[in-house]
């Protein structure tokens, strides 16, 4: 039977296997497993959500751990029954939520996240490890030299034979910077849709029914469906090539995707791919430096308006695009006042 | 003032980084074919700032050294998956008497919710999530404490997440999109 020309789904037997697939790669999967895996998940989109959806409930589980309070007593596998919060208070719960929200929200705004406090007189003190947490934009690095850098909301599957380096984007936006391998073609799979790159650059985005590829550098080819399916419909299949600064949006349909390919400038490009600030680290840099690394990659551009200032030096994790976070952390921990001049322009200075 | 900000990298500094240490320690004891800790400490740092933003967490130091192991395990498998093993490991034992698991994130609602989730489950299933998730065990582990096979974990494992799927959804408990 062919899997995309079934109209009828049973949710529950793919919870079920869902809820298998969790159990088993969270004891490990085996290589044939691992197989069998990539194979169900590729089934439909329907497969995929259901595996992030369990997933996601078997994680939240997790905040559960070490809930026991005492080491000396044996593992309790009863240890819930009768359990009970100390004294809920639903005033306090109240309050509990809307701390966590607020923090939320901060969270997402700003980016610059663990800092120790400092002033500028003790810079020196400061610890060369100051560990700096940060929600960056993961990156995971592959054995060939690829990398592939995942947006806060993605998710891959890495499957690599002798034949073939497959990646399954089962959700989300991803960068796949690909290394050569002519006997080993690189292969991004969305939704039955494949992507198979040499040597080149590209952002990939699934988002409900389309599938949007940009290339920044070399050539991807969009390939429909898995071949047996191709053969089905008995018409040659249209397998455009995009090429470096071209997108191709392909539309998932019932029946066949539509591939549409579109010029796309420069600037486009850094609009389209503008989720992609980097983490920029730094450790004793003097302010002007640090202003120039900001500057070169934001619209909005600093300038130093006071000699005094240039000798700061600073150790911090930013990301590239959290120019505001970056001022109010100089207003608020290095007597620097700011100012806007103009619609683009922030001039810095020392408090007096 | 009230300061968000403040509060959430307070969190860190007060509950999380006072274990890097022993965590370190443990780490390069069990994963020594690791090369990459500072590596895996970070991810692991990450997954709890995201989670403590998104809920409550019940006891920082245990949910360290469960994110820790299990990203430690994937990378392991990741590197072996070739050979077709599955990696054994040593049971968890992170407790540490001094930290006391929060009242404020065990009185939340949230943890409430997973509470009565695992609470609902038939025994069997009960048992096995309370082991795999409270106290961390392996699901080997957690065969060897019930004296039951590792495929029977596995099944009433994988039967006690989806009831606790759909008591989650009866309760309209789901994932918070950030953004």
């Amino acid at each position: 039977m062919n899997p995309y020309q079934s109209d009828y789904t049973d949710y529950t037997l793919i919870n079920q296997e869902a809820s298998e697939w969790i159990l088993k790669t969270d004891r490990g999967l085996t290589a044939e497993e691992q197989d069998q895996f990539s194979d169900w998940l590729a089934r439909s989109k329907a497969h995929k959500e259901a595996y992030v959806k369990h997933r996601w409930g078997w994680e939240e589980l997790d905040r559960l751990a070490g809930l026991q309070t005492t080491h000396d007593l044996p593992v309790n596998p009863d240890l819930l029954i009768g359990w009970e919060a100390p004294h809920s208070s639903k005033k306090w719960l109240r309050k509990w939520k809307e701390t966590s929200l607020a923090v939320a929200a901060i969270w997402v705004l700003g980016t610059f996240l663990i800092y120790t406090q400092f002033n500028p007189s003790d810079v020196e003190e400061l610890s060369k490890n100051t560990p700096v947490v940060v929600e960056r934009i993961r990156q995971m690095d592959l054995q060939d030299g690829s990398s592939i850098e995942l947006n806060h909301d993605a998710a891959v599957l890495v499957d690599y034979s002798a034949e073939e380096r497959r990646v399954q984007l089962l959700a989300g936006e991803a960068s796949f910077d690909i290394a050569k391998d002519p006997k080993r073609p690189f292969v991004v799979d969305v939704s039955g849709i494949r992507f198979r790159a040499l040597g080149t650059i590209f952002n990939v985005r699934y988002n409900q029914n389309e599938v949007d590829l940009i290339v920044t550098e070399g050539r991807v080819q969009v390939m429909e469906q898995e071949d047996e399916y191709v053969e089905e419909t008995q018409t040659p299949a249209h397998e455009p090539i995009v090429e470096q600064s071209q997108r191709a949006i392909v539309t998932l349909t019932e029946n066949r995707p539509n591939i549409q390919v579109l010029e796309i400038d420069s600037h486009q490009i850094i609009d389209e791919l503008i989720w992609r600030p980097e983490l920029i680290d730094f450790n004793q840099e003097p302010l002007s430096v640090i202003v120039d690394e900001f500057n070169r990659r934001n619209k909005v551009k600093m300038k130093i308006d006071d000699e005094q200032l240039t000798s700061l030096r600073l150790t911090s994790i930013f990301w590239s695009d959290n120019v505001e976070g970056f001022v109010r952390l100089l207003e608020s921990n290095f007597e620097v006042s700011a100012r806007w001049s103009g619609e683009n322009l922030i001039l810095l200075s020392r408090n007096r | 003032m009230n300061d968000p900000e403040k509060t959430q990298s307070q969190w860190f500094l007060d509950e999380v980084l006072p274990h890097e240490g022993d965590l370190r320690a443990w780490l390069r004891s069990r994963f020594s074919s690791l090369n990459d800790l500072d590596d895996i400490i970070q991810d692991a740092y990450e997954r709890m700032m995201k989670a403590h933003t998104s809920g409550p967490i019940v006891n920082p130091r245990a949910f360290l050294f469960v994110v820790t192991r299990n990203l430690a395990l994937n990378r392991i498998r990741e590197s072996k998956i070739e050979d077709g093993k599955i990696v054994e490991f040593d049971p968890l034992n992170v407790v540490d008497d001094s930290v006391i698991p929060s009242e404020k994130a065990a009185k939340s609602e949230e943890v409430q919710i997973l509470v009565k989730a695992i609470q609902s489950l038939p025994t069997r299933c009960r048992q096995i999530i309370t082991l795999r998730k409270i106290y961390g065990l392996s699901q080997k582990e957690v065969a060897k404490t019930l004296n039951i096979s590792v495929s029977t974990v596995e099944a009433q494992g994988s039967i006690g997440l989806r009831k606790c799927m759909q008591h989650f959804r009866q309760l309209g408990y789901q994932t918070r999109k950030k953004k």
